[in-house]
């Protein structure tokens, strides 16, 4: 069995009691990766894995095995600045840009011996669910290679899940972690907005990402979260909070924590297979001394048009600095200004990333901006008042991560709408900044994994590895 | 919502983004689609609620006026795409 | 004239803090290129901005000295358009929720009155990077980033401006007023003070207000001045012969004194402004406010009123003195309890004002400090020395850094009041010069003071005045 193998909680031991060194992870990750590559249907999981950065940076942290990752190599999505890596994002139209900075996160992971090591495949800027809109080509699901990862961090979720990574940095802005999460079976959290410095981290949409974990287990996440978080005075909306030790709470009991189950999110349009999994995750939580009760979401259906009109706006202006001037690819270098612009983005971008920018310029453009922007974020006033509302009554909500599993790759490639339909039970966890985990919690008969999302008030991450741990444990 | 053609070029224009006569027919189409879907929103009655630009509510995040540390103009020069005389290189402007 | 010119400004003053507004890159003008710029003024991917508190501090003060209402709330909003020197493709800016609001500026007129300019609004944003062009018109252009994410506050003044020359010295009085509250030197050439111009005319009487006219690319307040001379020409021109005005931005061009259309084809703007999401608002109470406004100093106007009354000094006088609060401060603190101000006034705008020009210095840390300067008065007084001598005094005690008193000693210019000593060096003179004693005795009365001047010499101007007049008139009008 490699090293590539074990979850991070094994190989910090080994590492601690020096039984094995970074490199010797490394090595059978690279081992992984180059078998995966060889095979009939690589995953793609990774965009770059450079050896040679990752021995650098092996070298500057993760020998001297400290912290609370004492040197394991961890993936990072490539939306990620990582000093002296290719941090492509997914698109062209960064193809030639290296990160001349560290994200604050990997900072912070670094500081607790974490070393980077491999950038992950992404839906481009990502601005997808499925992670089939990369420039660098669609991402498997390791457990069917026909079927999608989830998006947008599915190289990631792919790479953990095929132990192509031990664990991996992921960004949520929609559900990006915790979709591909449970499509590919494996841990991952979305902590409370503000708990991980966004700086670094490539903007898609600044009000709702976040950088968070995706692990072989509740403890390795819980651990990696710990890693990364921290205020960071660069980042304006960095919040003050302390970071509580999550580890703590893996494993404490749940007797007597108030679950809801909002009837929302288990009307029409969930999968029959997913609900079943998803109401006998309920059942291990109540078996586990949880007392279970129905709430009601009311402004929930609301949540996507709010979601997608603040997010493209946003990204809108976010993407508008890739022009091929300052950094990144110049396709085409001419005298004409704005044929410089036009080129450099038109071929620099794909399809949906476009699409995206032309939506969020409509819902801010003179006219349309009270009908579209304001009202969005208007109605995301409600929906956070939902949840507000419902934590007086309740310390958890769970639901379901996706309403169907894994789908084909190339389904819904063609139909946007469709595709951003699917995240119904992920965005309000964004809109409302709350921190939301996804646990594997069954199979399908087909054999492809289903999550089960567990949703808790701001900064309670702890409730959620609290719960986690129990169904983990349960389904194992 | 009905978005037509000279919707899409102003708003591709605004955005410097070049679309080919197919994808403008096809985008025009799926927008359409999903602006149409967002004017759900048109139901809820908004009129006395205050939208929300921030989760976490706080305000008077500032920094001291002291000066750190900036790039070298080496690192500079390296992530330039074209670089000359010390300065980046940028099609005519006037 | 029939048409009645209607003018409004837009002004964008840096303000002079170390650091940019949303990092903490130096601010230092004059550098190598792109040698002060890290992520966040690059606008690289991952970056985000943080708020400079300084900017915010002198941003309120500049509103406050203004007479504006400072916000209790407001808000950075993203301003999108597309420009080589605006690395993010949006500006920080502020929309809905300015800084400050609703102030005015007096502005001082010919014949002593006052006029009232309001100012619409005062509002913080970053500054862009800087442009230059190749010198081949087929070449390229080259940005520097090192002026990107500068603090600026931009004012917008109410169309009350209604003559080129009012608007001159509107802008000098927002200069003084900057550089009394010290946010900002504003020295165009250094730009750190932008104008643009809008000017539209109407016939007298109106109400509506004509096609406005936006200036561009004024490097002066003379030249801001010459632009709106020659647009109210052009434009009475046109309305004259009955032709009707479009929208336009125009460029100033300084040879021609005239100007003209910008040829660029002008970019649709939708600017599609909404808060930056990374930024969080800034909410200011009353008490801090207040806390601002104390610390504010006097400003221009007031300080004028008062030390008319107080100092009792002229116009000029006061023109001079208040030119800059530093050297009103430096007259206060000299006359201080001095029994006549005027003379020091007067010294300062003579002789202080020619060393200040002739050393290219400030007047902040000059040599002769306002105390060292009183005592030099205070030495004529007591008539330790003379008039006369003050002045080469001076200019030793801006050689030297010594005090009055102590150039007087180590020169030995104490004034020559020994009345043998006199007496001795006048006999001489009368010796040396015996034909004009001659002349003077015939009756020419002006060779009296040639040799005046001549014991003036002899003693190398240290003989007291009074006493030379004396004892020479003794001497010389003794009957032999």
């Amino acid at each position: 069995m490699g090293l590539n193998e074990l979850t991070l909680f094994e190989l910090r031991e080994k590492l601690e009691k020096r039984d094995i060194v970074t490199a010797d992870i490394v090595r059978d990750i690279k081992s992984a990766v180059d078998r995966d590559e060889k095979s009939d249907e690589p995953l793609n999981a990774y965009i770059s894995f450079d050896m040679e950065r990752i021995g650098k940076d092996r070298e500057g942290t993760g020998d001297r095995q400290k912290g609370l990752l004492k040197g394991v190599p961890v993936a990072v999505k490539d939306l990620i600045n990582v000093y002296g890596t290719k941090t492509t994002c997914g698109s062209r139209i960064l193809k030639d840009y290296t990160a001349p900075y560290d994200a604050a996160a990997v900072v912070n992971m670094r500081m607790n011996g974490g070393v980077p090591a491999g950038k992950t495949n992404m839906d481009e800027f990502a601005m997808g669910s499925s992670n089939e809109t990369s420039f660098y080509g669609a991402v498997k699901n390791p457990h069917n290679r026909k079927k999608i990862p989830g998006g947008s961090s599915g190289g990631a979720a792919s790479a953990v899940a095929a132990h192509l990574a031990v664990a991996a940095l992921g960004t949520d802005t929609g559900g990006s972690i915790r979709q591909p999460a449970s499509m590919c079976g494996t841990f991952g959290i979305k902590p409370t907005y503000g708990r991980v410095s966004r700086y670094g981290l490539v903007a898609y949409a600044s009000s709702f990402d976040q950088i968070g974990p995706i692990t072989k287990s509740v403890m390795d996440g819980a651990l990696l979260l710990e890693a990364v978080s921290g205020y960071d005075p660069k980042d304006s909306t960095s919040a003050k909070e302390s970071v509580p030790c999550f580890s703590d709470s893996v494993g404490r009991g749940i007797g007597g924590l108030k679950v809801g189950i909002p009837d929302e999110y288990f009307g029409e349009g969930l999968d029959d297979e997913v609900r079943a999994i998803v109401e006998k995750g309920v059942s291990i939580l109540e078996e586990a001394k949880a007392t279970v009760k129905r709430i009601s979401l009311r402004y929930t259906k609301y949540a996507i048009a709010s979601y997608y009109i603040i997010a493209t706006a946003e990204a809108s202006s976010n993407l508008a600095r890739f022009d091929g001037m300052r950094y990144g690819t110049r396709s085409v270098d001419t005298a004409d200004l704005a044929v410089l612009y036009r080129e450099n983005r038109s071929r620099g971008f794909g399809k949906e990333v476009k699409r995206r920018i032309l939506l969020g310029t409509f819902a801010l453009s003179s006219g349309y901006y009270d009908a579209y922007y304001l009202r969005a974020q208007k109605a995301r006033t409600l929906i956070r008042e939902d949840f507000k509302r419902a934590f007086e009554e309740v310390d958890i909500i769970v639901t379901p991560v996706s309403p169907i599993p894994a789908w084909d790759i190339g389904k819904l490639i063609d139909n946007p709408l469709q595709m951003y339909l699917s995240d119904v039970y992920t965005v309000p966890v964004n809109l409302a900044g709350l921190p939301a985990a996804s646990v594997p919690c069954g199979r399908t008969e087909a054999g492809l994994p289903v999550g089960i999302q567990i949703i808790a008030d701001q900064f309670n991450e702890g409730n959620i590895f609290s719960a986690s741990r129990v169904i983990e444990e349960a389904v194992q | 919502m009905e978005i037509d053609k000279p919707t899409i070029r102003w708003v591709a224009e605004l955005s410097h983004l070049f679309l080919s006569p197919e994808e403008e027919a096809e985008m025009k189409e799926q927008m359409k689609a999903i602006l149409d879907y967002m004017d759900i929103l048109g139901e809820l009655d908004l009129e006395n609620i205050e939208p929300t630009a921030h989760t976490l509510g706080c305000s008077n995040v500032t920094r001291e006026d002291e000066v750190g540390e900036s790039f070298s103009v080496e690192t500079v020069k390296k992530i330039a795409p074209r670089w000359e005389k010390g300065h980046f290189v940028v099609p005519r402007v006037v | 004239m029939n048409y009645e010119a209607v003018i409004g400004l837009e002004i964008h003053v840096q303000l002079n803090t170390k650091t940019k507004t949303f990092c903490s890159c130096s601010t230092s003008f004059g550098d190598l290129p792109n040698s002060h710029t890290c992520p966040v003024c690059l606008g690289l991917p991952g970056a985000l901005p943080v708020f400079n508190s300084e900017v915010l501090r002198k941003g309120v003060m500049a509103g406050l000295a203004l007479y504006c209402e400072v916000a209790e709330f407001s808000v950075f909003a993203r301003k999108n358009y597309f420009y080589p020197d605006l690395p993010k493709a949006y500006q920080i800016s502020q929309y809905e929720f300015p800084l400050n609001c609703g102030g005015y500026v007096m502005v001082g007129a010919k014949g002593g009155e006052c006029k009232r300019i309001g100012i619409t609004r005062a509002h913080l944003e970053e500054d862009a990077g800087k442009l230059i062009h190749d010198e081949d018109p087929n070449g390229p252009s080259f940005v520097d980033f090192n002026r990107c994410g500068t603090p600026l506050l931009e004012i917008v003044t109410e169309p009350d401006i209604r003559t080129p020359e009012e608007a001159y010295r509107f802008l000098a009085a927002i200069k003084e007023i900057m550089q009394y509250t010290g946010v900002s030197e504003c020295s165009m050439e250094k730009g750190q003070l932008r104008v643009d111009v809008n000017i539209s005319l109407r016939k007298r009487g109106n109400k509506e207000l004509g096609v406005k006219q936006e200036i561009k690319n004024l490097n002066s307040f003379a030249n801001v001045k010459r632009a709106l001379e020659f647009e109210i020409k052009r434009q009475t021109k046109i309305l004259g012969s009955g032709k009707r005005l479009t929208q336009q931005t125009r460029l100033f061009n300084a040879s021609k004194n005239a100007t003209v259309q910008m040829r660029m084809k002008e970019e649709a703007h939708d600017y599609r402004y909404f808060p930056d999401p990374d930024l969080v608002p800034v909410v200011l109470k009353k008490e801090e406010v207040e806390k601002i406004r104390e610390a504010l100093p006097e400003l221009p106007d007031r300080k004028r009123k008062r030390l008319k009354r107080e100092y009792n000094l002229t116009d000029y006088d006061i023109d001079v003195l208040c030119s800059s609060h530093r050297i009103a401060a430096y007259f206060e603190e000299a006359a201080e309890g001095y029994p006549n101000p005027k003379k020091i006034a007067n010294w300062i705008h003579t002789e202080l004002m020619r060393v200040l020009n002739e050393m290219k210095t400030d007047i902040d840390g000059f040599i002769v400090t306002p105390r060292k300067l009183r005592e030099l008065f205070e030495l004529v007084d007591e008539g330790v020395i003379s008039g006369k001598i003050a002045k080469a005094v001076f200019d030793e005690m801006v050689k030297t850094g010594e005090t009055a008193r102590e150039v007087v000693e180590k020169k030995g210019m104490k004034q020559l009041t020994d009345r043998e000593e006199i007496v001795t060096v006048v006999e001489k003179v009368l010796k040396e010069h015996e034909a004009v004693v001659e002349d003077y005795r015939a009756g020419k009365k002006k060779a009296f003071g040639f040799l005046v001047g001549q014991v003036m010499r002899k003693t190398k101007g240290r003989a007291s005045p009074q006493l030379v007049n004396e004892l020479l008139s003794e001497k010389i009008d003794t009957p032999r």
